[in-house]
C-alpha cells in the first residue's frame, strides 16, 4: 500500500474527485486472442505511414461502417459526418453530454439501468429515474429500456431537448437484429462500443452517432478532450469487423 | 463549465481547424501548421509494439501497464534524476492532451483560476472551461523571448488554483532553461499554486541548451505535476500515449476518473511507447538534428525578410511578428495560403491579442521550408494586407 497523507496537492484536489484516498488494484483481464492476419494487416498500414493522428472524428471507412450498421439494426443509417469514434463508450457519452451543453446544473432522467453512474456522478451530473411526467434536460436510455414510448414521445414534442441512447455492446453483436433501434428517434444520440467484435478487447474503441448537427457540437469536444482515437485501434476494428461479415 | 473561457477556446481552435480543411483540399501545399510530426514513427517501434501484442493475453489497467510505468520511471531516473514510484505516482493516459483534460477535472473547482502564459495552446481552454475554471493569462512579450518572468507570475498568477506551464512552449518555442527555471520555482514553491508542467517537448531543446524539469527544482517535487508524452519526440501522434507524474493522490484521483470515461490506454499504443523506451538507437537525437537544420533554415528565412520572432529555444515551432505585412494576421494567413500554398496559424488563434502574429511549424523538410520561403518572396507585395 501507497502511504498517503495530507499533501500539497492531495489539499487541492477538486471537490468533484473527493473520494478517499485509494489504491486501485491493478484491473486485468484475460483477453481474447487477436485475431489472425490482424498484426499483418496493421503492418502493413503502420509501413505505409498511418502513425499519425487520423482524421479528428475517426477513420472514414470505419465512421461509415459503423454508421450502416447502425442502419441494419433498425436505426438511422448515418453518413460519416453522423459518426465519431472515441475511445469506448464512456468518453462517447462525456464528449455527448459537453457537446450538448449538459453539465453540473442540468437534469438527466434515466431509462433503464445507467452504466455510466459513476461518471456521472463525478461529474456532478444529477440523475433521476425517468417517471415519464417530469421535465429534464435530457433523456438517458439504456437500448435494454422497456416502455420507452413515453420518453420517444416527450423528446419529439420538444418537452425534453435531447435523447441519449446506450447501445453498450449492441453493435456488431450476433444478439443484434433488425428491429433493435426500431423506434428510436432519429434525432437520438447514440453511443456504445465495439467490444462485440472478437479480438477488439486491446483496442478500446467506442462511438457517438446521431444527427450530423448534434454531432459537429459533439465533435469540438472530442478533439478538445483526446484530438483523436488511436489510429491503430481504428485500423484493428476495420479488420476484426469486416472480417467477422465476411467469415 | 465556464461559457467565455469554453467559447474562446472553441473560437480558436476552430480557426485553425479551419485552416487545416481548407489546406487539404489545395494541391502542393506547405504546411507549416500543423502539430503533427511529419516523420514517420520509426519501425522498430511498431514492430516492437506487434510483437509484444502477438504474446499478450491479458488486458492492461486502466493506470497502464506496469512495464510502461516502470520504463518511465526508469527514464526520470537516470536521465534526470527524479524518483518517482511506478505504481503510485505514474498514469498512462491517450495523449498529453487527455491528461491535461483530466488533470483540470480533477483539480479545479468552478470558479478556480487557472493561470497560463499569453500566448498559449488555446486547445486547453475548453478543459479549464469544462471544469468550470476561470483563465488568467499572464503576459509575456518579445522584449523576453517570449519566457515567463517571475515578477508576472507573482502578479498574475497570485490565487490562482493552478499554472499550466507548457516547455519548450507551444506556440511560440520559447524556453524555459534550467537557470530560469531554477528562478521560477523560488517564486512558486511559496505559493499556493499546483503547477502542470506539460514538458511533451523536451526532448527537443536546440544549442545544447538545459532543460530541467520543473519538479527536479528545490521545493517543487510535491508540488508539480508532469505532464509528457511519445506523441512529439518520437513522432508518434497516431498513437495516442501521454503520462502524468506526480502524487499520488492526484494519480488516483485522475485514475478513477479515466477508468468511467476511457480506461486505459489501448495496449497496442502502450506497447509502441514501451519500444520506444527500448530501442538500440535512440530516435531523440536524430529527430532533434533534423528539427535543428530546420530551425537553421527557417531563421534564415525570417531575417531575409527581417520578420522579428521569438528565438526558438525548443519544440517544433516558431512564432514570428509579422507586422511589417499585415495588421490582421488571420487575413494574411488566408492570402499566404490561397497565393502561395504555405500554410501557417494566425497569432489570434492562440490568444486575442496576437493580430500581427503567426505560428510556423518545423514540421516541413529543409528544402520544403526553403521553398515556402521563395515563394513568400515572390508573392511579397500581394501579401500586403
Amino acid at each position: 500500500m501507497t502511504e498517503h497523507r495530507e499533501t500539497f496537492v492531495a489539499k487541492r484536489l477538486a471537490k468533484r474527485v473527493s473520494i478517499p484516498p485509494h489504491d486501485l488494484p491493478p484491473v486485468e483481464f484475460d483477453a481474447s486472442p487477436v485475431p489472425e492476419g490482424l498484426l499483418d494487416w496493421l503492418r502493413e498500414h503502420l509501413a505505409a505511414g498511418e502513425t499519425h493522428y487520423t482524421a479528428r472524428p475517426g477513420i472514414p471507412e470505419l465512421r461509415a461502417l459503423i454508421g450502416r450498421e447502425i442502419g441494419k439494426i433498425g436505426g438511422t443509417s448515418r453518413d460519416t459526418d453522423g459518426v465519431i469514434i472515441t475511445h469506448g463508450e464512456g468518453e462517447a457519452l462525456y464528449v455527448a453530454l459537453l457537446g450538448l451543453g449538459l453539465n453540473s446544473e442540468s437534469k438527466l432522467a434515466v431509462l433503464g439501468t445507467c452504466r455510466h453512474g459513476t461518471l456521472l456522478d463525478l461529474l456532478g451530473i444529477s440523475t433521476t429515474d425517468f417517471n415519464g411526467t417530469e421535465s429534464a434536460d435530457a433523456i438517458y436510455r439504456d437500448i435494454a429500456a422497456e416502455n420507452t414510448e413515453r420518453a420517444e414521445a416527450l423528446v419529439a414534442a420538444g418537452g425534453v431537448r435531447f435523447m441519449i441512447v446506450a447501445l453498450g455492446k449492441l453493435l456488431f453483436s450476433s444478439e443484434s437484429d433488425g428491429n433493435k433501434l426500431r423506434g428510436v428517434s432519429d434525432a437520438a444520440v447514440l453511443l456504445g462500443n465495439l467490444d462485440s467484435v472478437p479480438g477488439l478487447d486491446h483496442f478500446r474503441l467506442g462511438f457517438v452517432a446521431g444527427p450530423p448537427s448534434l454531432v459537429k457540437r459533439i465533435q469540438t469536444w472530442k478533439q478538445a478532450l483526446s484530438i483523436c482515437t488511436a489510429g491503430p485501434s481504428q485500423r484493428a476494428a476495420l479488420f476484426a469487423i469486416e472480417g467477422r461479415s465476411t467469415s | 463549465m465556464t461559457n467565455d473561457t469554453v467559447k474562446k477556446g472553441e473560437t480558436a481552435t476552430s480557426l485553425r481547424y479551419k485552416m487545416m480543411e481548407l489546406a487539404a483540399n489545395m494541391d502542393d501545399v506547405i504546411s507549416l501548421g500543423r502539430g503533427d510530426p511529419d516523420l514517420d514513427t520509426p519501425t522498430d517501434i511498431w514492430e516492437g509494439a506487434l510483437s509484444k501484442l502477438q504474446d499478450r493475453h491479458s488486458t492492461s489497467p486502466v493506470r497502464g501497464l506496469a512495464e510502461l510505468r516502470n520504463a518511465i520511471a526508469r527514464r526520470y531516473q537516470n536521465e534526470k534524476g527524479l524518483s518517482f514510484d511506478p505504481d503510485s505516482e505514474i498514469l498512462i493516459t491517450n495523449g498529453g492532451q487527455e491528461a491535461l483534460f483530466l488533470s483540470m477535472l480533477a483539480l479545479v473547482n468552478p470558479g478556480d483560476r487557472v493561470a497560463t502564459p499569453d500566448p498559449r495552446y488555446t486547445s486547453y481552454d475548453q478543459a479549464i472551461g469544462a471544469a468550470g475554471g476561470e483563465l488568467v493569462e499572464i503576459p509575456t512579450d518579445l522584449e523576453h523571448n517570449f519566457v515567463l518572468q517571475p515578477q508576472d507570475v507573482r502578479k498574475y498568477a497570485a490565487g490562482a488554483n493552478v499554472l499550466v506551464l507548457v516547455n519548450p512552449s507551444n506556440p511560440t518555442g520559447a524556453l524555459v532553461n534550467a537557470d530560469t527555471s531554477r528562478v521560477l520555482a523560488e517564486t512558486l514553491r511559496d505559493s499556493d499554486t499546483i503547477v502542470i508542467s506539460d514538458e511533451i517537448y523536451e526532448s527537443i531543446v536546440y544549442d545544447d541548451e538545459e532543460f530541467l524539469s520543473l519538479a527536479a527544482c528545490d521545493g517543487m517535487r510535491d508540488r508539480t505535476l508532469t505532464l509528457s508524452g511519445f506523441s512529439k519526440s518520437y513522432a508518434m501522434t497516431g498513437f495516442r500515449v501521454g503520462y502524468l507524474i506526480g502524487d499520488p493522490t492526484f494519480i488516483a484521483a485522475v485514475e478513477a476518473l479515466k477508468e468511467c470515461m476511457s480506461g486505459p490506454c489501448p495496449l497496442f499504443s502502450q506497447f509502441a511507447a514501451l519500444s520506444a523506451t527500448e530501442q538500440a538507437n535512440d530516435s531523440r537525437a536524430e529527430f532533434l538534428e533534423i528539427y535543428s537544420g530546420r530551425r537553421k533554415v527557417m531563421m534564415e528565412g525570417l531575417d531575409s525578410f527581417g520578420i522579428p520572432y521569438c528565438h526558438p529555444g525548443g519544440g517544433i515551432f516558431m512564432w514570428a511578428d509579422i507586422s511589417k505585412f499585415s495588421s490582421d494576421a488571420e487575413k494574411f494567413c488566408y492570402q499566404l495560403l490561397e497565393k502561395t500554398g504555405v500554410l501557417m496559424f494566425p497569432g489570434n488563434s492562440f490568444g486575442e491579442r496576437w493580430q500581427t502574429w503567426v505560428r510556423i511549424s518545423l514540421l516541413a523538410p529543409e528544402d520544403r521550408i526553403a521553398c515556402a520561403f521563395d515563394r513568400m518572396s515572390g508573392a511579397a507585395s500581394s501579401l500586403c494586407c
